[in-house]
């Protein structure tokens, strides 16, 4: 009885006229005009993690990170820089292309004053008391097709704008677990290819989180993110990211992306 | 008006004017320079675990400059100001002279106050060389907390070990030039800085036994031989590092001063006196350390391998045939080392240092084969605010060491609050054993701004 409603719920969902096969075809469709968004060769920018605990206790925490492609290659570094206390500590990942190939990923801590090689972290680990995962900040609003199979489940507005809402469901349990997963539903802009919100269920089907997409705007002609607010309804844990100073035009050096450069500090 | 007075007038103006312009000059100056100026302030209260004695109050204001110059080149600035009400760790007047360069020395305002340079340096690029010069640290090799290759700053032992390494390490007047060559990257240094381990008095807490035959009083100890010409007495190397098929590879030469002198005796001779006593002097050899790093990471497992060979090394000697008290043999040094971050939040890392004396001879106070094992257990918790570590140092000859217990919580974005528990055990002829009766529990607040 159950599953009857809920296979009646979602079939209500699906616009009259379209086949479940036409369906996913059309949410792959999405999916894959979100990943080919232009994103540019280089990024730098500014990062303010507002980090709001359940008691509503704020931590604030601010980096500066650059991004570059090298062919499909791309390297990621973030180095904090307050509070002062840490300041300095930095991640650099290279991400390869090949999906079986683990990324590489170093850590300097100043304390330390050395750089540590440290495992890629797992894909659905939370990055550094934020509620973004690993995968979710590496992947910067695009999404791993092969992760999930896609279906089409309905129109809505966010923000005032009309968007299409896309479930994604993983492939596997395997990969539900690694991602800390069972269902996604995002919410895409269409015309600018890219998730204004997306709402989030555990792997026991609880209604985890909702990542909210807003300051969205075209910087350098590329459409761009400059906030984010995460909900975990679960913690009621709250993360709110903030970006500045992007800039897409100015040349980043490759040597940027080297393990002497954590030590220099971004020298 | 008249002439005079339309000639001060016009000088005032003129004055004025010259005073906006060198206002505004220095303004653009200033702003130019993009100073950033930052630091935290650190309070912390130990309790000794023996005699129930409060041990250490320390009040500590560690501040960070940093300036950006022209060509591209910056200045960072570093400097603590500490006052430590207690005076036990370095009873009286600090003994900076014994250990430290001219240059490399704190400022003492009291027996308890002082004031340390911590890092003053201007680094940037020359082309594609990065230039860094100034008073620095420089960390080499892949194990954590060990001394295989991180022997080019030395240590003081104030704290003895229980204070991370980083903390311990005492920053050297150096140039560091890092340049890439294809795939790898060739960094050359030069220390002109003879500043060397510095040990705390003999009434400090954590005083150093003396060797078994220095206990006698009846020893006259003679001026260090310590080396103090920055031309002649540098010591430099180089390090390559790369990248090659996932491994992290670097491979390191220095020549140094071992910062630890031998105490050598000179007997007072046949000829002598009867009643002259024997003769002890601090004296500084220098060796030749040769070696690599490998890391790698394999899923949930990182791997990490240190090497280092050094040419000549001292160790004590209680053969009567051997006078000076103190034997020479060449020293293999190892770290092997793995971390496991399979469990959501939590790090496993095991390391297993062995020392190795290929000359080994007859009446050496150690083993030819010495090993050592750390533990390590730390969980980042409570979505990261609160950190959790457990640490041991264990020597498997001596079965002494070091157990630790650490706290750290960050009650605002600016305020950390920790917690320390310091447990050394073992035997009292032992590294660690000696401070056996030095347990300790730490309190400490720190503000960042």
């Amino acid at each position: 009885m159950k599953r009857s409603v809920m296979i009646l719920s979602l079939l209500a969902f699906i616009p009259v006229g379209v086949t479940a096969n036409e369906s996913e075809s059309v949410a792959r469709d999405i999916i894959e005009a979100v990943n080919a968004r232009e994103d540019g060769d280089s990024v730098s920018r500014d990062a303010t993690f507002e980090l709001t605990d359940r008691r509503g206790i704020t931590r604030v925490e601010k980096t500066t990170g650059y991004r570059k492609y090298f062919g499909d290659e791309k390297r990621t570094v973030i180095f904090y820089t307050e509070p002062s206390n840490v300041r300095g500590t930095g991640f650099l990942t290279w991400d390869y292309p090949e999906a079986e190939a683990e990324d590489d990923q170093w850590l300097y801590l100043p304390a330390l004053g050395k750089v540590r090689r440290i495992s890629a972290s797992d894909r659905g680990d939370y990055f550094l008391g934020t509620d973004l995962t690993y995968e979710e900040i590496k992947k910067e609003n695009k999404i791993e097709i092969d992760d999930y199979h896609f279906q089409v489940v309905g129109e809505g507005t966010v923000d005032g704008v009309a968007v299409t809402e896309v479930e994604a469901v993983p492939v596997n349990e395997a990969v539900a677990r690694e991602l800390g997963y069972s269902r996604i539903v995002l919410s895409v802009d269409r015309d600018i290819s890219m998730s204004r919100q997306s709402e989030y269920w555990d792997v026991n089907g609880n209604h985890l989180k909702t990542i909210h997409n807003a300051g969205i705007q075209q910087i350098d002609g590329i459409w761009t993110v400059t906030e984010v607010t995460v909900v975990n309804h679960k913690t009621d844990h709250k993360t709110r990211l903030v970006f500045d100073n992007i800039d897409y035009q100015s040349e980043v050096p490759d040597r940027t992306f080297n393990r002497q450069m954590l030590e220099r500090g971004l020298r | 008006m008249n002439l005079k007075s339309l000639a001060l007038t016009v000088g005032l103006v003129v004055t004025a004017s010259a005073d906006t312009k060198a206002a505004e000059s220095w303004g653009d100056v200033l702003s130019q320079l993009e100073p950033a100026w930052r630091g935290q302030y650190y309070v912390r209260m130990t309790q000794g675990l023996e005699e129930g004695e409060l041990r250490l109050l320390e009040h500590s204001l560690e501040s960070e400059l940093d300036l950006s110059l022209p060509k591209g080149l910056r200045l960072h600035a570093e400097g603590r100001l500490r006052y430590e009400d207690r005076d036990q760790l370095e009873p009286g007047p600090n003994n900076d002279s014994r250990y430290r360069s001219d240059w490399n020395r704190r400022v003492a305002f009291s027996d308890r106050a002082e004031a340390e340079l911590l890092a003053l340096y201007v680094d940037g690029y020359v082309g594609d060389t990065y230039v860094k010069v100034g008073k620095q640290q420089i960390a080499w090799g892949a194990a954590i907390g060990l001394e295989v290759l991180d022997v080019v700053n030395p240590v003081t032992m104030r704290e003895f070990v229980l204070p991370d390494r980083d903390e311990r390490r005492l920053s050297l007047w150096a140039v560091n030039l890092q340049q890439p060559l294809g795939d790898w990257m060739a960094s050359l240094i030069w220390l002109p800085d003879t500043t060397y381990e510095q040990l705390p008095a003999q009434d400090g807490t954590f005083a150093f036994q003396p060797p078994a035959f220095l206990r006698q009083p009846d020893h006259l100890w003679l001026p260090a031989d310590k080396p103090d010409d920055a031309i002649s007495d540098a010591d430099y190397g180089g390090q390559l590092t790369t990248f090659l098929s996932g491994w992290d590879v670097s491979v390191n030469y220095l020549y140094h001063y071992h910062d630890r002198p031998i105490l050598e005796v000179k007997p007072a001779g046949l000829q002598a006196p009867e009643g002259s006593q024997e003769k002890v002097q601090p004296v500084y050899y220098r060796t030749h350390t040769i070696g690599g790093s490998l890391s790698n990471a394999f899923g949930d497992f990182t791997l990490r391998a240190e090497a280092g060979y050094d040419t000549q090394q001292f160790f004590q000697n209680s053969h009567p045939a051997v006078v000076s008290g103190w034997s020479r043999s060449p020293e293999i040094s190892t770290v092997i080392g793995v971390d496991y971050s399979g469990v959501r939040d939590w790090l496993i890392s095991s390391q297993l240092f062995t020392s190795y004396l290929p000359d080994y001879e007859e009446g050496i106070l150690r083993q030819r084969r010495q090993d050592r094992a750390t533990f390590l257990l730390r969980g980042d918790l409570l979505g990261h605010t609160l950190t959790a570590q457990m640490l041991v140092i264990h020597s498997l000859d001596d079965h002494d060491g070091i157990f630790q217990l650490n706290w750290e919580y960050r009650l605002r974005s600016h305020i950390t609050l920790s917690a320390t528990l310091d447990l050394p055990y073992g035997v009292r002829t032992g590294d660690f054993g000696q401070f056996r009766k030095n347990d300790q529990f730490s309190l400490g607040i720190e503000v960042s701004y």
